[in-house]
């Protein structure tokens, strides 16, 4: 789901994943998930892709008649090093 | 040897559909203020086949103000008049029960057989059974001493938003507007963009039974239509069954107007297979092999999907390979044959959502038994959204055990014994629905009441009876749909406290 900045009320049972920064975008889109789903999901590289569709929910592309569609992949050995001691943002720190 | 109905558009056609729909508002066809329109697509073989009213916050207050207008005479109707009128609606419904599921099936795209078996005798029966318990609901009085009493009256909430999805069109909006209009109120219904005219083709046939203003239809996309009915002041309620992020925005939007909400919201339901169930080849296996094949039905769009299926070890192998082959025996085909076991997706973006997660299942180890990719029907159907059913085996920290697919599509795992099957059944974010297979009634039991969900069918599936109650635990909602419970969260309570003393308390 794509959201208006501040549509979605974030907060300390929500992960912080990261910013995306897209063309022709001032400012980078913040992407999270919920705390308990991430368990689920941290093992896995995701990309946000865009399909033709219809959206779902309240998400802003489906006037636009496409649906942002998110695609998975296990994280390689050398990136889950990486990941694996990281610390994980909650939006508790949200400023 | 099945019967094919002619598609709608097609000369012959029972059900018709118009080539535009405008909102439903104030008892007519009102166009949307921005003039604009979408296309609407069939499933069944990818053609636009007409244009919706693309809605707009305008449309929202004047569908509002209709049904303002219409909430105090609808909430004073008598109670025996309400209830008539719901049983009106459910005899026109039965004498068109045919054309209504053709209007179904042609714009979701599953198979008649189901329409025409389940979705509208269900809606049907949901009418007569709220009819039903409307009639025999009374207040309470409660004597507090010698001279008071206290009265408990029911009274409509007033206004109500209800937001629909697209998986069972016309039978999702039936469970909300049964309940709604029987306790007496006004409703500003969206239907699903993905399905936004079987709802108008209903209306249409019940137009002259309700009171114009009392129940508007208003369609467009959920940013543009949802999202000022949930977040308006003006409603006293808002119910909602879709994806699990929409339901939490919505709650955000009922706290600031401090308005309840019912939501009914995703699910990865478990279906569990004890070792018992193989004891014999009799009918009671065959029961629970078609009970491991619903997860097929409605094309496993449905919040309760048996999506993980849970088989005990020493009957594994032997259960799998049965289940397999009985699932290899579904039929798949167009949706307007009555042989016809599955049909298509509902829009193209879910089957590209469920080929996703079929790559995700293979990248994460599952085994990949059956099925796992696109369908192409060929000649006409070739641009419908086929997906084939699709048996995985794995383990329940895999994503497609843990997440909400809404495919033909199931996840396969054994566990070992009783408190294996509880902890794997309950490791699970949702807790909508479950099923328990056993020949023995202490299983049952104990299963059924360990397991975390709203719904634990046993010894059964995919029964959706009106006065058996549906909700979820957990992260899959709040409130109990198709029950007469559902009356009270479209009620308010009104207390009259009352004194019959002429003595002063003596206070003051």
């Amino acid at each position: 789901m794509c959201y208006l900045a501040g549509e979605f009320r974030v907060g300390g049972s929500d992960v912080f994943l990261g910013n995306l920064v897209v063309d022709q975008i001032a400012e980078p889109i913040k992407v999270w998930i919920s705390l308990p789903q991430f368990e689920y999901w941290k093992h896995t590289h995701l990309t946000i892709d865009l399909v033709p569709g219809r959206g779902a929910g309240f998400s802003l592309e489906a006037p636009e008649g496409f649906r942002f569609l998110i695609r998975s992949r296990l994280f390689t050995d050398e990136e889950w090093a990486l990941l694996e001691n990281s610390p994980v943002l909650t939006g508790a720190y949200e400023g | 040897m099945g019967k094919i109905f002619v598609a709608p558009g097609q000369p012959g056609a029972i059900a018709v559909y118009k080539s535009r729909y405008d909102h439903w508002i104030n008892g007519e066809f009102v166009a949307p203020s921005s003039g604009q329109y979408f296309e609407n697509v069939s499933p069944v073989n990818g053609k636009v086949f007409c244009e919706v009213a693309r809605g707009n916050a305008a449309d929202v207050e004047l569908a509002l103000d209709a049904a303002h207008a219409a909430a105090r005479a609808w909430g004073k109707t008598s109670v025996t008049d309400r209830s008539n009128i719901l049983l009106k609606i459910a005899d026109r419904m039965e004498a068109n029960l045919e054309s209504l599921a053709l209007a179904e099936t042609w714009e979701n795209g599953k198979p008649i057989r189901e329409t025409m078996a389940a979705d509208l005798p269900l809606a049907i029966d949901h009418f007569r059974y709220f009819a039903g318990a409307l009639r025999a609901q009374e207040g309470t009085l409660g004597e507090i001493n010698d001279d008071t009493v206290a009265y408990h009256y029911h009274e409509p909430l007033g206004v109500v938003a209800q937001i629909i999805p697209w998986n069972f069109p016309i039978l999702m909006a039936v469970w909300k507007l049964a309940p709604a209009l029987a306790a007496g109120n006004c409703i500003i219904l969206k239907p699903a963009e993905q399905t936004p005219v079987s709802i108008h083709f209903w209306m249409d046939l019940i137009k002259d039974l309700l009171p114009p203003g009392v129940l508007n239809i208003i369609n467009g996309f959920g940013v543009e239509v949802g999202k000022p009915l949930a977040s308006s002041r003006r409603i006293a309620k808002v119910a909602f069954t879709g994806e699990t992020t929409t339901g939490r925005l919505i709650m955000q939007y009922a706290a600031e107007n401090i308005i309840p909400v019912t939501l009914e919201l995703g699910g990865k339901s478990a279906n569990i297979f004890f070792r018992d169930v193989a004891e014999a080849d009799d009918d009671f296996y065959d029961k629970a092999l078609e009970g491991f094949t619903m997860f097929n039905l409605n094309q496993g769009e449905v919040c309760t999907c048996p999506s993980r299926a849970l088989i005990d070890a020493p009957i594994y192998d032997k259960f799998l390979a049965d289940a397999t082959a009985r699932t290899k025996a579904v039929i798949q085909g167009n949706p307007l044959d009555t042989d016809t076991m599955i049909g298509a997706q509902a829009s193209n973006d879910q089957l590209q959502k469920i080929l996703s997660y079929i790559d995700i299942g293979k990248a994460e180890g599952a085994r990949l038994v059956m099925g796992g990719e696109r369908v192409d029907l060929g000649g006409d159907l070739s641009g419908g959204f086929y997906m084939a059913p699709t048996i995985f085996e794995g383990n329940n920290s895999m994503r497609i055990f843990q997440e909400e697919i809404f495919g033909p599509v199931v996840s396969v795992a054994k566990f070992d014994g009783f408190d294996d099957a509880m902890k794997i059944a309950n490791d699970t974010l949702y807790g909508l629905g479950a099923g328990v297979w056993t020949r023995d009634i202490n299983t049952a039991y104990r299963a059924g009441r360990e397991i975390q969900a709203g719904r634990v069918w046993t010894n059964c599936y995919h029964d959706y009876a009106a006065h058996a109650a549906f909700g979820g635990y957990k992260s899959s909602g709040i409130g109990r749909e198709t029950h007469k419970m559902m009356l009270d969260h479209y009620q308010q309570t009104k207390n009259l406290l009352v004194s019959y003393s002429p003595k002063k308390l003596g206070f003051f």
